[in-house]
């Protein structure tokens, strides 16, 4: 697949200046990202599933709207990226932020008014009691562009606006319920769910915080679809390659269950008996510490695809499955969002383009050729410049086109002709001597 | 017509050398010759081929990727095992037809529907798997370059090859109204070439027996 690095050396090489005389490769990439975005927002054609568990998850909540502001992560571990909630109200000329609306009153000199609830994350509304009178909002990631349909537990939620909610319900943030509507928020990046459901939901929980999720457990049973099946050494403890310096060979297995509290075992009647439960006999057979007592798959690497024959395990966004996957999440009881998405990152010249094929990549040269004839120096030349926009603006349609492939491709039929008798029942008819009514006149 | 032949009238338009062009080079109009073709490819939908997809228990959607990387855009889908055809619709019917529709699972696919450029899903999906879907889909060319090769394109319409070669040569040496006169006349062949498509697709109506369908339904519940 080709790299940005080749559209801005066949865009410099189209208005003769790979000797970078009037251009610097910086500002042709800025060129190339803008045309990038711009084909994806105009087009619309990049389009994903993401799951969301319930209530919405936040990455973090701020109190101030300056806050917002820190968003944009400084590295990779700032935890101020991603999405976030304002849980605040704003009053006093902006002066202050006021967590409950007591607290509202209260500064002005007014009788107070007990009772509302407030919470930091929504998933707080899991426990605790009363109404509350912030909104059950979902954000999406900054990739997002705009919501085009919403599941929960993969029945539709319907699309309305806070207008109709405001004249249709009362309290309509605060109704527990079935969730059965979505409206954006008055900002356009989040959206209000009516009704609400508080019940915690989490269908996929990470167990240590640390690397990469290898292995699945759960009400579910996964299975290793791995080539790895014999390894160098196994462990007891999970700290025993460290304490030997890592020095041990080849591949380890970590051949007990647990850790809880500390504590691992072999066999699953331990793990009851440790936690105080009803032994029962154990259903695995004897423990496996080398491979030639029992070949087993190895949970190696990095998870790439997960199969099961009730359901799809779905990459989000589809074209981009690159690193480690960090986040599960399941439409099972939860949301589950059809978005269009749009690049976010600024590209680098190692980067490849994955939501536009490399054929269209022609397109994003002649935008960036017309920015480098739009503007004053050697290569200045306004007339060839509109033509190159023209040429550019083709992606837009293209993609467009790709992306509306069974609209397209519907075969229209002449129906069958319709009669009146088709159209409207038979009036019921009377006699022609059928004496009128008195107040019909003839 | 051949790549060489294409590439020599290209550089005796445009007056330049045929063995050793001073500016548009043999890279170059390897280039240029790559873009004609992918242009023409996108233009006229009538350079179609077919692919092979087997459909996995349980799964819904496949992207254009596990296909062809070259696969533009699909047009149709036909479930071989079965011999019937997949009838295209969209997510928004069947939001409107069917309560969890993504939870439906049925002995074959019956309907297709696009998810985004590069992906599209299948309803209901495969309670088991191994269903053969002969998918046909615009596809764009591999380009051979080498002097003897030819361009993956009707012969008719080879002049639209040269007629964008030449376009594109001028419009590198900043010859806008020279440019602009030759890719009018590269429109009027594309015109020509797509009036052709549309005649051959609208003879292929007239002698296709009517499938009799009328409203089209949704079968609710396993196939």
């Amino acid at each position: 697949m080709a790299t940005v690095k080749t559209i801005i050396d066949l865009a410099l090489q189209r208005v003769g200046d790979e000797g970078l005389d009037d251009h610097t490769r910086a500002e042709v990439l800025l060129w190339i990202d803008e045309a990038y975005r711009k084909a994806a927002s105009q087009a619309e054609h990049a389009r994903t599933f993401t799951a969301m568990s319930l209530p919405p998850r936040h990455v973090w909540a701020n109190t101030y709207d300056h806050e917002a502001r820190l968003s944009a992560p400084a590295a990779a571990s700032d935890i101020t990226s991603g999405p976030y909630r304002k849980f605040t109200f704003t009053h006093e000329s902006g002066k202050r932020e006021c967590t409950y609306l007591w607290e509202a009153q209260s500064s002005v000199g007014e009788t107070t008014t007990p009772g509302t609830r407030s919470v930091t994350q929504l998933w707080e509304l899991s426990s605790g009691e009363g109404e509350s009178v912030q909104t059950y909002r979902f954000s999406l990631n900054p990739t997002n562009s705009r919501v085009l349909r919403v599941w929960q537990n993969d029945r539709p939620v319907l699309s309305t606006t806070r207008n109709q909610l405001d004249n249709l319900f009362d309290d309509w943030w605060a109704t527990v319920g079935l969730i059965r509507f979505y409206a954006s928020s008055p900002d356009y990046a989040q959206y209000d769910l009516y009704e609400i459901s508080t019940e915690y939901r989490q269908p996929y929980d990470n167990i240590g915080t640390k690397g990469l999720p290898t292995s699945f457990s759960g009400d579910r049973t996964y299975e290793i679809d791995s080539d790895t099946d014999s390894w160098g050494y196994s462990y007891a403890w999970s700290g025993e390659p460290q304490a030997h310096q890592n020095a041990l060979p080849g591949i380890g297995r970590k051949f007990t269950f647990g850790p809880e509290d500390n504590y691992h075992y072999t066999y699953s009647w331990e793990g009851q008996a440790h936690r105080g439960e009803t032994v029962t006999a154990a259903t695995e057979s004897s423990a496996v510490t080398s491979s030639f007592e029992q070949p087993a798959n190895l949970e190696v690497g990095i998870p790439r695809f997960i199969v099961s024959p009730d359901r799809q395990y779905f990459p989000s966004p589809q074209w981009e499955v690159q690193g480690i996957p960090r986040a599960y999440a399941s439409s099972d009881d939860n949301l589950l969002v059809y978005h269009q998405v749009l690049p976010t990152e600024l590209v680098v010249e190692s980067d490849e383009l994955l939501m536009i094929p490399d054929q269209l990549h022609k397109y994003l040269v002649y935008f960036a050729v017309a920015m480098m004839m739009n503007r004053q120096g050697e290569s200045y030349d306004p007339a060839l410049s509109g033509h190159y926009f023209q040429r550019a603006d083709r992606i837009i349609q293209l993609l467009s086109r790709y992306r509306m492939a069974t609209r397209l491709n519907v075969r229209y039929e002449r129906g069958r002709t319709r009669t009146r008798r088709d159209l409207a029942p038979n009036l019921p008819g009377m006699p022609s001597n059928f004496p009128l009514a008195p107040w019909v006149r003839r | 017509m051949r790549i060489r032949s294409i590439k020599n009238r290209i550089l005796t338009f445009i007056d330049e050398d045929l063995t050793t062009p001073d500016y548009i080079t043999e890279a170059i109009l390897d280039q240029i010759i790559t873009d004609a073709v992918e242009t023409i490819y996108e233009e006229i939908h009538d350079f179609v081929t077919q692919g092979i997809l087997i459909t996995r228990s349980g799964r819904l959607i496949y992207t254009l990727r596990e296909l062809d990387p070259d696969a533009m855009m699909v047009k149709r889908v036909w479930n071989q095992s079965d011999k019937e055809p997949l009838r295209p619709i969209s997510i928004e019917e069947l939001d409107g037809s069917v309560d969890e529709w993504m939870r439906v699972s049925g002995n074959t696919p019956q309907f297709w529907y696009s998810v985004s450029h590069d992906a599209f899903g299948i309803y209901p999906k495969p309670t088991n798997g191994g269903d053969i879907l002969m998918v046909e889909y615009l596809k764009w060319p591999d380009v051979l370059l080498a002097d003897n090769d030819t361009p993956l394109l009707k012969e008719e319409d080879a002049d639209l090859v040269v007629s964008y070669g030449i376009y594109d040569a001028l419009i590198m040496q900043f010859f806008l109204d020279r440019a602009l006169d030759i890719f009018t006349s590269f429109s009027g062949f594309f015109r020509d070439s797509k009036f052709r498509e549309q005649t051959r697709k609208f003879q292929h109506q007239i002698t296709e027996r009517s499938s009799g369908e009328g409203v089209r339904t949704i079968p609710h519940g396993n196939g």
